[in-house]
């Protein structure tokens, strides 16, 4: 995925950096200002509930705001790395397809959600069921069983079991969501506001 | 007549060749400062004055190349405003050469453009895969509690588990959050069972793949009644935490590093201690202010506030609110406390520095070259181990093991 400088504040923070003579600390600040503004804004998504208001396994905060850190720091440029395979594709789209196994495990309800995929919950009482309606292969469903209870008026017994926990599907299609990346003039503007602080400090202080 | 010359101009770090097949842009005493020579290059060194002013000061990367293709296009009229004899009598004299030679060193040296720019890239992060690269597989089969007296700067160079002595499933865990930091996919084979391909190595893959190596090796690292525990080396509820552990200890150290960069922290010279992550057993509301206050207590208050859990990041305040001793997240098991950075003007605000205060970065509490320590109190077959593990990269001499590199 490209290298995204951000746009328009060049000619600005040249311009600072010639009233202070030390451009460093001015883009070791901004880039600094940079991470914390892209950690701030993938917090905030992270605190939005479930689509499905399932339990949330904090996608945004675990594979994104967590994976951000200012990587490098010249006297010239700062760079901020987000290293989250999982936003590249978020921010991108595309269709996914297995490898580790044939098909690929959507959680069919919350409990499922929760547990992960079929591999990482380690669940043996699911019985696989075929449908194969084009992309759709089939669901595992949780598999039969009889709870008896004993009383003292004699045994009372039910059947639990039969609900589909996955679907199974050959490949899964997202499409591109851009809007989850903050706005340029939100960035440009939040790094900017640092930019000037440091420069209004540091005259000061001489 | 015509001369080719390429004009470059650096803005953004991206480089912009605009090519000009025409006598025009010959203007040998011009630069930047120099006063427009009343010559028959005046034209043109207006026009590269416009483009260098267009280069300093449009806000757009888009605005910027669309007002160059617009000032290309008025060459021609340029041309013919030109003294054309004049010129031609400078060419004669063979001048061409270091003409172009001048107005290219101009543009490329005399400006002195050096653009500021600050950009995120997509990738991994190089300082978490070193530190990942600087652990070795401590096959010692000691209890968390036990692991956690042995000195931080062991911790931070072993890949451990609690109850934990099988060194293939140790470096097994080292190359998957590895891997995964460094995001190299894997190739998966195919079979009856997998489509095949390259995949990358994720928190539900990791899973998978450590159970069925901890199986293999016949770990077994609790009773029966605590199958499916997060004592049991097998469950789902341990392996994700050791993930969460290695990888989130990782990203933590590798954004640690920068933010003690002596102008990041001169900016941004103190943070905050808040929740990142609800949880759906929460610690009591009272836990983590209580100890805060130990912390602080300890430190004697030295660079800390005491009841906003705020704090200079030099201050010591931080390893002594880990479990784990390391001044970066986590600092507990399954914590969802983090870190938030407090920038200069509220720092002051809060007492803890002074407005021309500097702050000296803090040294790496793990990985230093010629740190030494004494053995006394370490449990032996964990010093045995080091001593063959670390191979030539530690000494043992009257009881004090010293790092020699890596």
């Amino acid at each position: 995925m490209d290298f995204k400088v951000i746009d328009g504040i060049t000619p600005e923070l040249n311009r600072l950096a010639s009233q202070l003579g030390d451009s460093r600390a001015i883009v070791a600040a901004c880039g600094k200002r940079l991470e914390i503004e892209l950690r701030a804004h993938f917090a905030a998504l992270d605190k939005k509930p479930n689509s499905m208001g399932w339990p949330k396994r904090h996608f945004w905060n675990r594979q994104v705001r967590s994976q951000i850190a200012l990587s490098q720091i010249t006297s010239t440029t700062a760079t901020v790395t987000i290293s989250s395979p999982a936003l590249v594709h978020r921010i991108q789209g595309g269709t996914i397809r297995p490898k580790r196994g044939k098909t690929l495990a959507i959680p069919a309800n919350a409990e499922a959600y929760k547990m992960g995929s079929p591999r990482e919950a380690n669940v043996d009482q699911l019985d696989y069921i075929p449908l194969h309606q084009g992309n759709l292969v089939g669901a595992l469903i949780r598999r039969f069983q009889s709870i008896i209870k004993r009383t003292k008026n004699g045994s009372t017994g039910k059947m639990i079991g039969g609900d589909v926990m996955y679907w199974l599907v050959r490949s899964v299609t997202t499409k591109p969501h851009p809007e989850d990346l903050p706005s340029d003039e939100k960035l440009s503007g939040a790094v900017m506001e640092t930019a000037r602080d440091v420069v209004a400090r540091k005259l000061r202080i001489r | 007549m015509s001369i080719p010359l390429w004009i470059e101009i650096e803005r953004a770090e991206r480089s912009y060749e605009f090519r000009l097949n025409t006598l025009s842009a010959l203007a040998p005493t011009w630069s930047a400062t120099s006063p427009v020579p009343a010559s028959w290059g005046k034209p043109v060194a207006l026009w590269l004055i416009a483009m260098e002013h267009a280069a300093n000061t449009m806000s757009t990367d888009a605005e910027f190349i669309l007002f160059m293709e617009t000032h290309l296009a008025r060459l021609p009229d340029l041309i013919n405003d030109m003294d054309h004899d004049a010129l031609a009598s400078v060419l004669e004299n063979g001048m061409a050469a270091a003409v172009v030679s001048s107005v290219r060193s101009v543009l490329s040296k005399s400006h002195d453009l050096k653009p500021l720019a600050i950009s995120f890239d997509y990738g991994p992060l190089q300082e978490a895969v070193g530190k990942m690269d600087r652990k070795s597989p401590v096959a010692v089969a000691l209890t968390s509690a036990q692991w956690e007296k042995v000195p931080v700067q062991i911790r931070e160079r072993s890949q451990f588990s609690a109850r934990v002595e099988s060194a293939r499933f140790l470096q097994h865990i080292q190359d998957e959050t590895r891997s995964s930091l460094a995001w190299e996919k894997e190739k998966v084979t195919p079979s009856d069972r997998a489509a095949g391909g390259e995949a990358f190595i994720d928190r539900s893959s990791f899973i998978a793949s450590a159970r069925k190596v901890a199986i293999e090796e016949g770990i077994n690292t609790t009773t029966p009644n605590n199958y499916g525990t997060v004592r049991d080396i097998r469950s789902a509820k341990r392996l994700g935490l050791i993930w969460d552990m290695q990888t989130g200890n990782a990203t933590e150290y590798a954004r640690w590093k920068t933010s003690n960069d002596a102008d990041v922290l001169d900016a941004f010279p103190a943070q905050r201690l808040v929740r990142i992550e609800e949880r759906m057993v929460p610690r009591p509301s009272w836990y983590w202010p209580t100890r805060w206050a130990e912390a602080y207590f300890n430190v004697g208050g030295i660079g800390a506030v005491e009841r906003d859990m705020v704090a200079l990041k030099t201050s010591l305040i931080w390893t002594k609110l880990s479990r784990f001793g390391t001044p970066w997240p986590p600092f507990d098991y399954g914590s969802g406390m983090g870190l938030e950075d407090v920038d200069r003007d509220e720092a002051e605000s809060l007492g803890l520095i002074g407005p021309s205060e500097r702050l000296t970065p803090n040294e790496d509490p793990g990985f230093n070259a010629g740190f030494e320590m004494s053995v006394a109190g370490l449990e032996s077959k964990l010093v045995n181990w080091l001593i063959s593990a670390m191979g030539d990269t530690v000494s043992l001499v009257d009881g004090v093991l010293k790092w020699i590199s890596k």
